[in-house]
């Protein structure tokens, strides 16, 4: 188990790349750090490897507090976001390295390299240097030369980034099966929500430092508990509109939605996934419970369409976005009709999440 | 052509001496260069500026001075010798001692630029791996930084062994001490014995040119 509390990482400057952080990571858990560029995901990851001193808070791995350990001796592999492997050095010897420098006898540690390199197909090239490898070989590499130390913690920062994007999809399927099967606790940072929910156990979203929500993807894809992390989240951004609760019932962007219980009068945010609706080209029969407004853009998704409808609601030109399937696409300019699906919208108060809709 | 004929013997040990200044001073620079280079780098401050000072200073002084200043300071002040009855010994270390402190500045700052080609990522997947400073330096940054200035060594070289003729300030009977004397002894040949020591440079550092471009670009890291 990895223990990280109270953790904090100021630079010299004064930013505060990590703020006063608390996490528990799981035995054998593949654990996500997810944020847009500069939330100190890649620093909080340096930090545990060791790359990084805390201003102040420990880190534990297992029973051993290794805040202060320099990172050869935290039992940790790190797998960097350009590799780093050594090009004066055959694969052999990149990926035996780490075992030469724990003195492993040079046999064991041959025996090794070509044992993991197998794992990771790559015993066709344990003689070439790395310049005369691919990118995902290059990677397969890196990841070899983190598995033959034997760690207790894999720290990949950015694994998938510097492949090409057809390459991407296969190394994120292998990597997924080989995390399985190591069985090894692994933490990774990545800018991308697909990649973290796509792999991980679990994610921790983080902005300025701090860490927005930890869940299962299910949960933070599902219920985000605020709006960073609902607009964060989604291939397709949420549409995230300002609305109150008045009388009994929900005024959004010109629609009147029902108010589900508990919930006080006063504003609120109402968010809606684009893929959490339905477009109709006519008003909905008997209901009036759907947005509407005139078709502003229409983008090809391949397998769908994403409608931006521009609602022409009085207060602000609020605009709401739709995920229409296949050949269901309305005409540019055309009136539309959006009735979200029951329970699928969210409601924040003080961007806090309040219940579902 | 006579002159150089009948001076061949002369002038063949005069080069042999200036291979043997060139190739002492060259090793002891490149290992004390490479210290220096390693000072400049390293994390400690104190070894950081000296390494800075010494370079500055050796860098911005004229070698002639260096050289003098190690044949009269060094050598009759403050008696530094190296063999009690032969002078011509003692010159030459003491001329091996100026070239080499002065080459080893330059050595540094190539050195160090090859340092720079190397991304920060090889030293701290060094690090994460356990490496301790000295050990990334010596297994994973010198090698690299060490291949990338291969062709700016050359060059250095060159320089080397051109600027070995400024031994001849304090009487290292090497290629242009011997020239000089030459010019005194054949009055009339003047042109031929230059033309004839100016080839024997050309065929000093011509190959030395060749053979590092070739090097450079065999022992390349490609990344």
């Amino acid at each position: 188990m990895i223990s990280l509390s109270g953790l904090t990482k100021e630079f010299p400057g004064g930013v505060r790349a990590i703020d006063s952080l608390d996490l528990e990571i799981a035995d054998g858990e593949f654990f996500a750090l997810l944020g847009p560029s500069g939330c100190g995901k890649t620093t909080l990851l340096r930090t545990i490897a060791g790359l990084e001193t805390p201003t102040s808070g420990n880190i534990r791995i297992g029973a051993v507090d290794v805040t202060r350990l320099p990172p050869g001796r935290r039992d940790v592999a790190m797998v960097f976001q350009d590799y780093a492997l050594f090009p004066h050095m055959d694969v052999t010897a990149n990926i035996a390295y780490p075992l030469r420098i724990k003195k492993v006898p040079r046999a064991a540690r041959e025996a090794k390299a070509a044992e993991t390199a197998s794992r990771l197909s790559l015993s066709e090239l344990l003689g070439r240097r790395p310049g005369q490898l691919s990118g995902g070989q290059q990677q397969r590499v890196a990841l070899a030369r983190a598995i033959a130390s034997h760690p207790t913690v894999f720290l990949f920062d950015e694994p998938l980034s510097n492949l090409d994007a057809r390459l991407r999809l296969e190394a994120r399927t292998f990597l997924k099966r080989l995390q399985r099967e190591l069985a090894v606790t692994t933490v990774f940072v990545t800018h991308d929500q697909g990649e973290a929910l796509a792999l991980a156990d679990r994610i921790a979203v983080m902005s300025a430092g701090r860490i927005m929500q930890v869940g299962t993807p299910s949960e933070v894809f599902q219920r985000p508990a605020n709006t960073f992390v609902a607009a964060f989240i989604g291939s397709t951004p949420m549409n995230l509109l300002p609305g109150r609760a008045e009388n009994g019932a929900l005024h959004v962007a010109g629609a009147v939605l029902p108010l589900p219980p508990g919930v006080r009068e006063g504003p609120i945010v109402y968010g809606l996934r684009p893929e959490y609706a339905d477009l109709t080209q006519s008003p909905p029969l008997g209901r009036n419970d759907a947005f509407t407004g005139k078709v502003a853009v229409v983008e090809n998704l391949g397998t769908a369409h994403l409608v931006t409808l521009e609602s022409p609601s009085a207060e602000a030109n609020h605009l709401l976005q739709v995920v229409v399937p296949e050949g269901e696409e309305p005409g540019l300019g055309t009136p539309a009709w959006v009735t979200p699906r029951p329970g699928r919208a969210l409601l924040y108060r003080d961007d806090e999440l309040l219940t579902s809709a | 052509m006579e002159a150089v004929v009948e001076e061949l013997p002369v002038i063949l040990q005069a080069f042999w001496l200036t291979v043997k200044l060139t190739v002492v001073s060259g090793v002891i620079s490149l290992v004390w260069g490479t210290v220096l280079a390693a000072m400049r780098v390293s994390p400690l401050p104190v070894l950081r500026g000296a390494g800075t000072v010494y370079v500055n200073i050796l860098r911005n002084t004229p070698l002639t001075l260096i050289i003098v200043f190690c044949g009269l300071g060094l050598g009759t002040v403050m008696n530094v010798q190296f063999s009690a009855d032969d002078l011509s010994i003692n010159s030459f270390w003491l001329s091996t001692i100026g070239l080499s402190a002065y080459t080893a500045a330059f050595v540094c700052e190539v050195l160090r630029a090859g340092i720079n080609t190397v991304p920060l990522g090889q030293a701290e997947a060094a690090r994460s791996i356990g490496l301790t400073f000295p050990q990334t330096l010596r297994l994973i940054i010198l090698p690299q930084a060490f291949r990338a200035v291969i062709a700016p060594f050359g060059s250095l070289l060159i320089a080397l062994i051109k600027n070995t003729t400024v031994a001849a300030a304090i009487g290292v009977a090497e290629a242009a001490l011997r020239m000089k004397n030459l010019f005194d002894a054949h009055g009339d040949a003047v042109i031929p014995i230059f033309l004839g020591f100016a080839a024997g440079f050309v065929v000093l550092t011509l190959p030395v040119g060749l053979l590092f471009g070739r090097l450079a670009r065999r022992m390349a890291v490609t990344r």
